[in-house]
């Protein structure tokens, strides 16, 4: 087996910081991340930065040359396919001719996009796929080769007669010919030409729509074995061998080879993907702000805190309680599907157990959804933090699936890591990124750029508009018309101090007026904002926010926690115009009137006329007694342990029910145990923003060795060979250099 | 865009726009953003504007374009505008005009006529809009009956589509009338933007002033400028006394020029003043289904003469009788005036409808700044309930315990103190409850006023107070509107209607008049601490404090050591 690392050849680090910048997913396996990082079968259980010889190896896998490919751009994708279609190697010339839509720059281009994704070798002809390469690009269509090899000699050579060639002798050849004879014009011209009207319908569907299925061509089911109906068109075109037929889904389809024959003998015909597209328009200036996510979020949190969300019986959040959550916040439920997702996977969000029902079997632990402990460590972070950090979860998650739309709902428990998703959310991001700044796509041609830029991942039907979804929903692009990063969302791809310099200064100054009411300016720093959540009513936040301080929210604030003198001191510091004596005479009133009456918790009581029985009682410590008054106490045991620890102290109470009747004590219930919660997690998780591509591709170099590709002789032309040599001149400097390795060498493997 | 912190406008997505009074530009942001924004409220710092379609019809109608709103906005503003502001504000104007009401001079009546056929198809299929309409004269334009011209105004706003109201209007009967009055500049201008230089487009709407600023003045001037003979309605029939004698006072014109319409008179002349209450007096012999015409026989004054105006007193009062047959008379030239367009029926857009637009209004604090009306302090005192009052109140049923907190004994040794403090200047002791205000009467020794009280025994304590000769008087709400007791300077409060806005602004009002000698106007709310009292004032005070009143919160014993 050929040594990875030499497969890689030497890489500087510019090619290096090119290649990083252009498949994202590469940099950040670099840095232990990603669906790459978790793929790579070798490596320790926590990914971990790789360094350049991990690097290599990482590229040599199949994983990696798959998320290369998936990275090309149309005219790059088809140019390889071109090559693998005509065995792996492409001259100039022959490229030329089969992509006349592109300009000689446009294929120069192509090319080199395959070079510089390490899919070629640059030193064998103009353009030579790597083995691993072509095995990771699919045809546009499905080769009749692989299918003829199962049909028998004789069939074949019954075949070509059919279509007019001469018959060779081996199988192989005949295969050979049978495929040659298909992708010539002339003959298929010729072939068609003699089909019955019924066959020439069906191919014609096939060509122009694709496989179809045979009841859907008005044929009669297919057997897969024994009787044919030899009178039928399918039969007819298959004797030709122009179509294949799928026993198993009963599928017709016109072999690629045919639709290459009818197109005149070129791959893609005419019409060769050209990438050019509409050139992007500027977006709407403004000054870049905070997108209103995070205040969705919070609100969301909210309302799971008041109301904790059912989970279902596997364990997920249902669609019900996601749309009831976006009714009652007049938010979209899959803007609320993607925003569970994502704070569940932050760990803002957890499940509580509040209870079981049934016996046996049919036991059944009932659990919610509920903000965690975390948000209070949530909160305390900036906004251009907390913003980050859903992006930077979204981007990198692999238990969203929003690729066929966004999810109204939450599986936490999807066992298969979602690398295409990650994959095509790079390459959209990707896409936006390289947009000129302040500028976007039409929304109408946004997924014709999409599927031209990046054909493998964005080109799958419902994608581009998943992302777009996704892309709103988290306020990286403009909530409507063109589409393209706002400078707040091209910033926090960087991380938060990117987003933090791209903000305006933020405003702490707000004006606090005699009609109760706080205005807060739009661009009000963060932490003004949130402090002002905690005591006073948001009235609007149509741009400036008006808050309203009310005697209700203020005691609710003061309950929770805050004081008259933290309030004021804070107004006092932040209002540009002082503190009207009337605001400031409701918040101390609030505060005098604090615990006039109180409320707490006590699971029985005890109460006599006697209040010297009563001290007494209370003198009992296991009773747990508390005095309210001279002739209440409260315990917080249960009524059976209070009589119970009485009882061992020689004091003989007896039990009542609601109204005071007395009851015997066999009637007395048993303790209840309280209800248990779930655990919150480590903490959130910690950003972790891949280094700019040039500073990573500086770090993998650094130290790596560089081993020059092993020389071939100059004078072998023929590129496959040349391939083939050089593959063998690797393998042996591997074996040489594993067994250097095992004398001790300094290498890590 | 790039933030421009000097500018004053912040606007913003839900259409309101916030103005910083202490911006270099607020003073020509305001005046431009006036002309197309209702002002919402107005506190000390911040005030509050609101574009409305019915906001952006009246600018239409007063010849703003979209695109001069738009200006406004974008130029004045701290912060980019929000783009579906901008787009709202083309939509909605745009819908000003497509529809006209023109005179159709082959009937003599009126047409509703477009340049759209469509929209006229469109309306005409809304019932209320068809119900209205007459034969369709040709594919542009239904005949309309002149009835019928408030009504159709009315449906056609309701539908969103505002019709331009083109028809004119009749000219009453003409009237010579001299102001000797000079007009302050607020006063010129209000009626400036009211007459709109006698165009079709102007001649009604509503003007609205603090208490104090001299509405009537601003009324007389409007008809000296119409010069045609003039029906004022008035709240009550002290007001309308006090109206004839304005008149009589400030312009050239005899006593015997003027006629008062009330319950005690039916004088009919070329200025005639009535009451709301002989207007809406509804015949008991009459059925419960009957017309507007035969239920309240006295709202045929509207018919009794060629008016050339109508003036409304007080048009936030207006009762929906009137309302009906306002609709009717669309062709006269209408004013109506009052300090707080705050209805607390919701009918402001009847108002609008009827009446017409807002014309001008002035923020209180402005007027005061410029020495209009007299600066005054609020304060509210807080007054703890006896303990034995107080568990009467924890005890009392829901709907008992306002009055037993708003009459609560507490009170009384405060109004002592305040009158003692007071001593010197006229006070008003204003109330809800009348056995409280006698209570209140006794212990002060002064005079009371209450709706039993007799008209005259009513005129002879006014004027007393007036000449200074009665310091201290007792009023019930009587006295919230129109009394004209211009040398009171301290008002104290001690009950109120439940949470009314304008009650306490009107009551405000009644110490607003500039002083002689300049001084200030104290105004005290005794409010019972913990209680629905100083909920319910809270609410009250809400309009005066969004009219920048900030008021002083004292604990009674602040007020009585």
């Amino acid at each position: 087996m050929p040594n990875a690392q030499d497969i890689v050849p030497n890489l500087d680090a510019e090619t290096i910081a090119a290649l990083l910048a252009q498949v994202p997913c590469l940099a950040d396996a670099a840095v232990g991340r990603g669906p790459l990082a978790l793929s790579w079968p070798f490596g320790p259980q926590t990914p971990q930065p790789l360094d350049r010889d991990g690097f290599a190896r990482l590229l040599a896998t199949p994983a990696a040359t798959e998320f290369l490919v998936l990275s090309l751009d149309e005219p790059a994708l088809a140019l390889a396919q071109l090559a693998v279609w005509h065995g792996g190697s492409l001259t100039r010339a022959k490229a030329r001719q089969e992509a006349p839509t592109l300009d000689d720059d446009e294929l120069d281009r192509a090319a080199q996009t395959l070079h510089d994704r390490l899919l070629t070798d640059p030193d064998v002809g103009w353009l030579a796929l790597h083995p691993r390469a072509a095995a990771a690009i699919d045809l546009p269509g499905i080769p009749a080769a692989p299918a003829l090899r199962g049909v028998i000699t004789d069939v074949l050579a019954e075949k070509l007669h059919l279509l007019g060639r001469p018959v060779p002798a081996r199988k192989a050849d005949r295969i050979d010919a049978l495929v040659t004879a298909l992708r010539d014009p002339d003959t298929i011209q010729r072939a068609v030409d003699g089909l019955s009207p019924a066959a020439s319908r069906v191919l014609t569907v096939l060509l122009e729509h694709g496989p179809q299925r045979i009841e859907d061509l008005g044929e009669p089911h297919w057997p897969p074995y024994g009787h044919r109906y030899d009178d039928s068109a399918i039969a007819e075109l298959l004797d030709l061998s122009l179509v294949g037929v799928d026993h198993v889904d009963q599928l017709c389809l016109a072999w690629l080879d045919t639709i290459v024959g009818v197109r005149g003998g070129r791959l893609f015909g005419d019409a060769f993907p050209t990438g050019r597209h509409p050139s992007p328009i500027t977006l709407p200036g403004g000054q870049p702000s905070l997108p209103p996510v995070l205040e969705h979020l919070d609100a969301l949190l909210a309302h799971w805190r008041a109301r904790p969300a059912d989970a279902l019986s596997e364990g997920g959040l249902g669609v019900r309680p996601v749309r009831a959550a976006a009714k009652s916040l007049g938010l979209d439920g899959p803007q609320v599907g993607l925003l569970a997702t994502l704070a569940a996977e932050i760990g803002l969000l957890g499940q509580v157990e509040t209870g079981t029902s049934g016996r046996g079997r049919n036991r059944r632990t009932h659990r919610q959804w509920a903000p965690t402990a975390l948000v209070e460590q949530w909160n305390e972070r900036s906004a251009a933090w907390r913003w980050a950090s859903l992006v930077d979860t979204w981007r990198h998650s692999v238990q969203l699936s929003e690729l066929d739309g966004l999810p109204e709902r939450y599986e936490p428990y999807a066992m298969v890591a979602n690398a295409t998703a990650v994959a095509t959310r790079s390459a959209w991001l990707l896409l936006l990124a390289d947009l000129p700044d302040g500028h976007g796509i039409a929304e109408d041609d946004i997924t014709d750029v999409a599927a031209a830029r990046c054909a493998q991942v964005l080109g799958a039907p419902g994608r581009v508009a998943a992302m777009l979804e996704a892309s709103r929903a988290l306020g990286l692009v403009p909530p409507d018309g063109p589409v393209g990063l706002t400078v707040a969302g091209r910033a926090v791809l960087d991380g938060p101090d990117a987003v933090e310099a791209t903000l305006p200064a933020p405003d702490d100054e707000v004006v606090v007026q005699a009609d109760l009411t706080i205005v807060a300016p739009p661009d009000a720093a963060p932490d003004v904002t949130a402090a002002l959540a905690r005591w006073a009513e948001l009235e609007s936040a149509a741009g400036a926010r008006v808050y309203r301080l009310s005697e209700r929210r203020l005691a609710a604030a003061m309950a929770a926690g805050a004081d008259d003198d933290e309030i004021l001191g804070w107004l006092k510091e932040h209002s540009r115009v002082g503190v009207p004596q009337n605001v400031e005479y409701l918040i101390r009133d609030v505060a005098r009137r604090r615990g006039q009456v109180r409320a707490g918790t006590a699971t029985a009581y005890l109460r006599s006329d006697d209040a010297a029985l009563l001290t007494q009682a209370v003198g009992v410590r296991a009773a747990k007694l508390r005095l309210l008054a001279p002739t209440v106490a409260v315990s917080t045991l249960s009524r059976a342990r209070l009589l119970a620890a009485l009882a061992d102290a020689g004091v003989a109470a007896v039990a009542e029910d609601a109204d005071g009747a007395t009851i015997e004590s066999g009637a007395l219930e048993a303790d209840r145990v309280g209800w248990r919660t779930a655990g919150t997690g480590d903490g959130l998780p910690s950003l972790r923003p891949v280094p700019p591509p040039a500073e990573l591709a500086a770090r993998l170099t650094a130290g790596g060795r560089q081993q020059a590709l092993p020389t071939i002789d100059d004078d072998i032309d023929d590129p496959i060979e040349r391939l083939r040599r050089l593959q063998q001149a690797l393998d042996e400097r591997a074996e040489q250099q594993q067994g250097s390795a095992d004398d001790g060498d300094e290498t890590l493997w | 865009m790039v933030t421009a912190y000097d500018n004053p406008l912040i606007v913003q997505s839900d259409a309101s726009v916030l103005l910083e009074v202490a911006a270099p530009k607020a003073g020509d942001a305001r005046a431009a953003l006036a002309r197309f924004a209702e002002l919402e409220k107005s506190p000390e710092h911040v005030h509050t504007y609101r574009i409305t379609p019915l906001s952006l019809w009246n600018a239409a109608s007063a010849g703003v374009d979209a695109d001069d709103v738009a200006a406004t906005l974008v130029d004045y503003a701290k912060y980019p505008v929000p783009d579906g502001v901008l787009v709202d504000v083309r939509d909605q104007m745009a819908r000003y005009g497509r529809l006209r009401i023109v005179r159709d001079f082959d009937s003599g009546a009126l047409a509703l006529t477009t340049a759209e056929p469509a929209l006229l198809e469109e309306v005409a299929r809304d019932r209320d809009v068809a119900a209205l309409l007459g034969d369709r004269l040709d594919g542009n334009r239904y005949a309309l009956a002149l009835g019928d011209r408030g009504p159709l105004k009315q449906a056609l706003l309701r539908l969103g589509w505002p019709a331009a109201d083109e028809a004119g209007y009749v000219e009453g009967a003409a009237l010579d009338l001299k102001l000797r009055a000079t007009l302050r500049t607020y006063q010129s201008e209000a009626v400036a933007s009211w007459w709109a230089d006698g165009s079709a487009a102007g001649g009604n709407g509503v003007l609205v002033l603090p208490c104090g600023a001299g509405k009537t003045v601003i009324g007389l001037a409007a008809i000296a400028q119409a010069g045609a003979s003039v029906l004022v309605v008035a709240t009550s029939i002290l007001a309308a006394r006090q109206w004839i004698a304005e008149l009589c006072d400030k312009t050239d014109i005899g006593r015997e020029q003027v006629g008062e319409y009330s319950g005690e008179h039916k004088q009919i002349r070329s200025i005639t003043v009535a009451t709301y209450q002989v207007l809406t007096w509804r015949d008991p012999t009459a059925d419960d289904d009957a017309p507007l015409a035969e239920a309240h026989p006295h709202l045929a004054l509207f018919d009794a003469q060629r008016w050339g105006m109508v003036i409304y007193d007080e048009v936030h009062l207006l009762p929906a009788p009137v309302f009906r047959a306002t609709a009717q008379i669309q062709a006269v030239r209408r004013l109506g005036l009052t300090a707080t367009l705050v209805r607390e029926d919701g009918k402001e857009p009847d108002v609008f409808a009827l009446i017409g637009p807002k014309r001008y209004d002035a923020p209180w604090r402005d007027l005061e700044a410029q020495g209009w009306i007299a600066p005054a302090t609020c304060t509210e005192v807080r007054i703890g309930l006896p303990d034995d009052e107080r568990m009467g109140y924890a005890t009392a049923p829901e709907r008992q315990r306002y009055r037993l907190a708003a009459t609560t004994r507490a009170k009384l040794p405060v109004i002592e103190a305040l009158t003692a403090r007071h001593a010197g200047d006229r006070v008003l002791v204003i109330g809800q409850y009348l056995d409280q205000l006698s209570t209140i009467a006794e212990r002060l020794d002064a005079p009371v006023v209450t709706g039993r009280t007799s008209q005259a025994v009513r005129e002879e304590r006014f004027a007393a107070f007036r000449d200074g000769n009665l310091p201290v008087l007792v009023v019930s709400k009587v006295a919230n509107f129109s009394i004209d007791l211009p040398e009171a300077n301290v008002a104290i409060q001690v009950s109120g209607a439940f949470g009314s806005r304008q009650e306490e602004a009107q009551r405000l009002g009644r110490i607003l008049r500039p002083k002689a000698d300049g001084g200030q106007a104290s105004f005290y709310s005794l409010v019972a601490r913990e209680t629905v009292d100083q909920a319910f004032a809270a609410r009250r005070q809400r309009f005066l404090t969004e009219q920048g009143y900030a008021y002083t919160i004292l604990d009674a014993d602040q007020v009585t050591t």
